[in-house]
């Protein structure tokens, strides 16, 4: 922008900012969306007039009742618990595998079929023979999120790994760059879009396993939780802990994931100036 | 010529091969870059000026021949300028440079270099910003600061300004003219615009489609060079007349 330009623009946003800022807030799509989903779902609850389905109201107050007596929060930690430890594994165990494809033709041979099985398994399976196999504890939805989580983290970074930019690393060659300065400087940045995508990906994956393992085999977690509930027959009682996991996504990928790609991403050009 | 060969090829023979048909393309080519000259090898495109530039690199191998890169600290130490930056987007202008430095240099002294190259480039008020943040021929610039840092024995230049618009490349030939008046960095360049390579090199080695060497003159005119300046057009005016010689010759063949 010019000089001129961007005084004129300086002038014209010192009146319009706040009433900028009103609009972005009142008009944001998101809140949009939730108020018409909100809406549509009373409105809906009130034609059908059915004990079973419930208002927005009723659930919202049994989601309440949930918060209030504690009872979520000693849920979500143990569901918490098995998906960290799960996940985590997953985590690794894929990023070893992808980093294998991605650089070695033998290995990419070896593991293709494998993951493109892994990835196209339902949750449920892996969350029934876990349990039969490890009975109820830690060990069945540990077992179950990993192997299910592993095969999306594989393909991200095997992809990434591919993605290298090789001009860039002839760069480094003719640098005579060192081994590990090469990783953490150009490697390791280059995979963190990859990463970040396999972590959201896998992470969501890890979540329904953990809930479906958790509806089979275990005594606390939100899957639990819904079982208990299935058994009450209390739709009220499945969405509000339905409602609240999603609440618990959407806080965990603004309040973790979004900043975290803002923090390595920083260098980027931003996307407002782009367009 | 006088003074000391920095590098030394003899009958560099590169032959591409992939397993059915096999592709010369330097069919034995022999010269030598003597210290603190400006070379620039000029062909059109094809004839393995890039793939000459990439085995006095290491980045391929040769078929035959040898390449000789003096040797300072136990290390051929090479600056590569590329025809486009090469940057790391993740890193500062200034970390773009450390990210470079050899090992057998301390962080302090190179610290010290860092300041000098990035103020002789004329980029010392941007070395916070990223590559994104500034121009083609900033970030052109600032390659050449990162191939200066190391202090090689020789800065090896791959059609460095051909990504650039011809007002930016201009300004550019002039800076990196005055760099090498003020550094007496020992410079190969490589480019397919005779006139740049008229413009800027003490030495033109002229290569034809074959790769074969048709030309190695001294360009013994006078500073800046301009087409205004009659000498300037006249030796312009031989060396293109040589070329379409040339490639008429080859063309007959």
């Amino acid at each position: 922008m010019s000089s001129a330009a961007a005084d004129v623009a300086t002038a014209t946003s010192a009146g319009t900012r706040l009433g900028r800022a009103i609009s972005r807030v009142v008009l944001n799509r998101r809140w949009v969306t939730f108020a018409v989903v909100v809406a549509g779902w009373h409105l809906l609850a009130l034609a059908v007039d059915i004990d079973l389905f419930p208002t927005p109201a009723r659930v919202f107050d049994k989601i309440l009742e949930a918060l209030a007596g504690g009872l979520f929060f000693d849920q979500l930690a143990d569901s918490m618990l098995r998906i960290v430890i799960g996940f985590g594994a997953g985590l690794v165990g894929g990023t070893v595998v992808g980093l294998l494809m991605g650089s070695r033709r033998f290995w990419n041979d070896f593991f293709q079929d494998l993951i493109v099985l892994g990835l196209s398994l339902p949750g449920l399976i892996y969350a029934l023979l876990t349990v039969m196999i490890f009975g109820i504890g830690l060990t069945a939805p540990v077992v179950a999120i990993a192997l299910a989580s592993l095969p999306f983290v594989a393909v991200n970074i095997k992809e990434g790994v591919l993605a290298l930019d090789k001009p860039m690393l002839e760069m480094c060659r003719v640098y005579r760059v060192g081994r590990g300065r090469l990783i953490r400087k150009v490697v390791a940045p280059s995979l963190l879009p990859f990463m970040m995508a396999a972590i959201r990906i896998g992470f969501t994956v890890a979540w329904k396993v953990a809930v479906l393992t958790e509806v089979f085999g275990a005594t606390s977690g939100i899957g639990y939780q819904m079982r208990y509930e299935f058994q009450l027959f209390s739709v009220r009682g499945i969405m509000a802990w339905a409602l609240l996991f999603g609440v618990v996504m959407l806080l965990i990928e603004y309040g973790l994931l979004i900043p975290l790609e803002r923090h390595f991403g920083r260098w980027r050009p931003k996307l407002e100036r782009v367009i | 010529m006088s003074g000391r060969p920095v590098v030394s090829i003899r009958d560099l023979v590169k032959v591409f091969s992939d397993g059915e048909r096999e592709l010369c393309v330097l069919p034995g080519i022999s010269f030598d870059v003597i210290e603190t000259s400006f070379v620039t090898i000029v062909g059109p495109s094809g004839s393995g000026k890039s793939t000459l530039l990439n085995i006095i690199a290491g980045l391929e191998r040769q078929t035959r021949g040898s390449v000789d890169v003096r040797v300072a600290a136990d290390v051929a130490r090479l600056g590569y300028v590329f025809q486009s930056a090469r940057l790391l987007p993740w890193l500062s202008v200034e970390d773009n440079l450390r990210f470079v430095r050899p090992a057998d240099v301390e962080p302090k002294a190179f610290d010290g270099r860092l300041n000098r190259y990035l103020e002789l480039v004329g980029l010392s008020k941007v070395r916070r910003k990223y590559p994104h943040q500034l121009s083609g021929g900033m970030q052109q610039r600032v390659g050449i600061a990162r191939a200066l840092s190391i202090e090689p024995v020789v800065l090896l230049m791959d059609e460095p300004f051909s990504h650039l618009d011809e007002i930016t490349a201009e300004q550019m030939r002039q800076e990196l003219l005055r760099i090498w008046r003020e550094t007496r960095q020992t410079i190969l360049f490589i480019t397919h615009d005779m006139q740049e390579a008229v413009t800027l090199g003490d030495r033109l080695i002229m290569l034809d489609f074959g790769g074969n060497i048709v030309e190695d003159l001294g360009v013994e005119l006078p500073r800046p060079r301009q087409f205004s300046d009659k000498a300037f057009v006249d030796f312009y005016a031989d060396v293109v007349s040589r070329f379409h010689t040339m490639r008429k010759a080859s063309e007959s063949e």
